[in-house]
């Protein structure tokens, strides 16, 4: 049990953090119909990230790629506040969704334009709440403490205007200037939360709390109270859920964070009375909590944590390491992610390093049964023995494997080449330029 | 020359066919503000096909197509069933809740599921690249359907949006436009993509929806605008080699918020 506090408590505690203030806008979310706000607003905060690695080459991390994206979401708002004054045609809702397009699209036009940007999707939609530290939990809380002492002082024009924009012009409030100034509040904390949980977790922690808690009472109290609960329970569920079973953090989150919106909803329907449908979910949740808990406390929790943590790091990492350094960093980069990518499959590459039989790794090959497998074993053939070994990536490659192992493959064969041999892993293997390349290497090779 | 002028025939007759409808089911979801469905269908989709992956389907096949079907269809019924009775809980609410938890399904099938990312990414991505003319033939006579079914039973539909308490039998027509919708995702986002299909659905209807209340001629001004603004991406796209649906996406957002502007401006002198 210790182990487990030591391992999920700080993920929790910045769930905890994140439920705060996320559960209070949700039910303001909730109120003006812009459900879709959270995930534009990311990706708009994503594409200023993206745009100063492209433009500037800022790290990710850096203080004017922060700055970047905090400048992209403020742009977002002022356009948000405007139309919400101007436009009566269409709702609010379908700019946003609309919004989320184009800078979903931004995105993707920049990073193919550029390489080298990928990183950052990949971070904004995965998150990784595990690798939460006491900065970041410091960090967003001050952060989240000034915005929530904004929406304390504030919470009589935010609240009127989100109960109803009408009577809120009616009653003389300036819509457009207050409108700004939510949707920017929002654009902040969405902003640092997505940095540290990913899109998944912080769209289900903005929503569904707010969803669920409309289903006990209408008060602004009584809705966040239960709100609050119904958040910290499912985060926790999720956490140890996620690390018995071995799946990702976020998505777990949500999971239970939906379940237990689909257990009231269906209680509800049944005309349930209130306080028995509060109780049996929460006899459910603990129940749920004792058993995932008694798993995790005896098995050496941590191991699994820390080997979690690797993957998504190397399948994070891995990507800039491609594009950036040097072929040598290249080969270690796919050596992690191999040894972690190998160990679910039952063929790693501890296992192949011990056969340095061509013919063994052929027959390897042929039972191999995805492509994961398939590409490991090339890897060592081609350690091995160069020659059957670039029959075989060749023979690999022709079967136009995902990107990923495209990529591991050809780097491979260049690293034990010893020279950049250009095979474009973006076009398929019966390409003109790579058929070019495959005869000059089977010549030079001697390789039929 | 002629071999890539023949391609860029055959993607704009496939947009042009293909915005009829979309621009058409765009409106009705934008005046019922039920933005979210179409990503939920389209991640119902994309469930499907990878559901289909861990039953040993191969990926766009027509196994494949058959799985993300089904699963479109469980989700047209869902959608259709569940409506909050509470006031505190717009339908759009429970919509984006749905989304939500048909990614987490994706995801958490993911993590069991080898060689996940490349598969999550070609659901996400798409390419015009498969474009060709069987699979133009087929998407168009199946467009021309949905549009005649449409089209017969308009009043029905329209009614739905305009004031559903009068239609009888709303469930059905529900279930039936959340089908519609959920078809031609399943048609269109393995070609397009999850972001273009989306891009085709909403900014055109949008676009339209500024300018006019009626139907047949805000279908008219979302199909020409979004045409216009898609041969605009389509040649920058050739021109200048950019990446060709992120391209599209970005004109048909610019002429949205030219119209955007065009409408505030308007608004004010009114």
């Amino acid at each position: 049990m210790v182990e487990v506090i030591s391992v999920q408590g700080l993920p929790f505690l910045s769930c905890l953090v994140m439920l705060a203030i996320l559960v209070y806008i949700g039910i303001h979310v909730l109120k003006r119909e812009v459900i879709f706000i959270d995930i534009a607003l990311a990706q708009i905060a994503a594409v200023g990230a993206i745009a100063a690695h492209v433009a500037f080459h800022w790290h990710g991390h850096s203080i004017y790629a922060h700055v970047l994206a905090l400048g992209s979401t403020l742009i977002a708002a002022a356009f948000f506040a405007i139309v919400r004054r101007r436009i009566v045609e269409i709702p609010l809702e379908a700019v946003i969704g609309v919004s989320y397009a184009v800078s979903a699209a931004a995105a993707l036009f920049m990073v193919g334009v550029a390489p080298g940007g990928h990183v950052h999707i990949h971070e904004m939609l995965a998150g990784s709440i595990l690798w939460a530290t006491w900065s970041d939990v410091l960090w967003s809380a001050g952060v989240f403490a000034v915005v929530g002492m904004c929406f304390v002082l504030f919470r009589k024009p935010f609240r009127t205007i989100s109960e109803s924009y009408e009577s809120a012009i009616a009653s003389g409030y300036n819509t457009l200037g207050w409108d700004f100034l939510f949707y920017a509040l929002l654009g902040v904390v969405i902003t640092v939360a997505v940095r540290i949980a990913g899109v998944v977790v912080v769209f289900t922690f903005l929503i569904i709390p707010a969803t669920l808690s409309a289903a006990f009472a209408s008060g602004w109290t009584v809705r966040l109270a239960i709100a609050w609960v119904a958040g910290a329970v499912s985060a926790a569920l999720g956490l140890l859920f996620a690390d018995r079973y071995d799946f990702s953090v976020g998505p777990a989150i949500g999971l239970f964070l939906g379940a237990a919106l689909v257990v009231v909803g269906l209680l509800r329907l049944a005309r349930t009375p209130k306080i028995a449908t509060a109780t049996a979910w929460l006899a459910i949740a603990v129940i749920l909590g004792v058993w995932f808990g008694a798993g995790t406390g005896s098995t050496g929790a941590m191991e699994t944590d820390v080997t979690r943590a690797t993957d998504d790091g190397s399948a994070t990492k891995f990507e800039p390491h491609t594009f950036t350094h040097s072929h040598g960093h290249d080969h270690e980069a796919v050596g992690i992610e191999h040894t972690e990518e190998g160990e679910t499959e039952g063929i790693d590459e501890t296992r192949l390093a011990s056969v340095s039989d061509a013919q063994q790794l052929a027959s390897i090959y042929a039972e191999a049964t995805d492509v994961e497998e398939r590409s490991l074993v090339v890897c060592r053939l081609l350690d091995v023995d160069a020659q059957s070994g670039v029959r075989m990536a060749l023979g690999f490659l022709e079967g136009d494997p995902p990107l990923l192992f495209r990529r591991t493959v050809a780097d491979k064969l260049e690293a034990v080449i010893g020279r950049p041999i250009d095979y474009d892993i973006d076009q398929p293997f019966e390409s003109a330029a790579n058929q070019k390349v495959v005869g000059e290497l089977k010549k030079e090779l001697g390789v039929q | 020359m002629t071999g890539s002028l023949g391609f860029f025939v055959v993607q704009m007759t496939l947009i042009a066919v293909v915005l009829v409808l979309h621009t058409y089911m765009g409106l009705h979801i934008i005046r019922r503000t039920i933005i979210f469905c179409d990503l939920v269908l389209a991640q119902q989709a994309a469930l499907g096909a990878l559901v289909g992956i861990a039953l040993g389907v191969r990926y766009a096949t027509g196994g494949s197509y058959g799985v993300s079907l089904i699963t479109v269809l469980i989700g047209s019924v869902f959608l259709t069933v569940i409506k909050p009775r509470n006031r505190l809980i717009p339908r759009e609410a429970v919509i984006g809740i749905m989304f939500a938890l048909a990614l987490v399904a994706s995801l958490l099938l993911g993590d069991k599921i080898s060689g996940r990312g490349a598969y999550v990414t070609k659901t996400l991505a798409g390419s015009m690249l498969w474009v060709n003319w069987k699979l133009v033939w087929i998407t168009v006579v199946v467009y021309l359907l949905l549009i005649a079914f449409h089209f017969w039973f308009r009043d029905r539909f329209i009614g739905l949006s305009e004031n559903p308490d009068a239609v009888k039998n709303q469930r059905l027509w529900d279930f039936l436009f959340f089908a519609t919708q959920g078809i031609i995702t399943v048609m269109v986002v393995p070609i397009a993509g999850v972001l273009l299909a989306y891009s085709f659905l909403m900014i055109p209807a949008a676009i339209a929806g500024l300018f006019s209340k009626g139907w047949i001629r805000a279908v008219i001004i979302g199909w020409t605008v979004g045409l216009v603004a898609c041969l605009v991406g389509l040649v920058a796209s050739y021109h200048w080699n950019l990446p060709y649906g992120p391209s599209l996406v970005l004109s048909l957002g610019l002429f949205f918020l030219v119209a955007v502007v065009l409408r505030s401006v308007r608004t004010r002198a009114a």
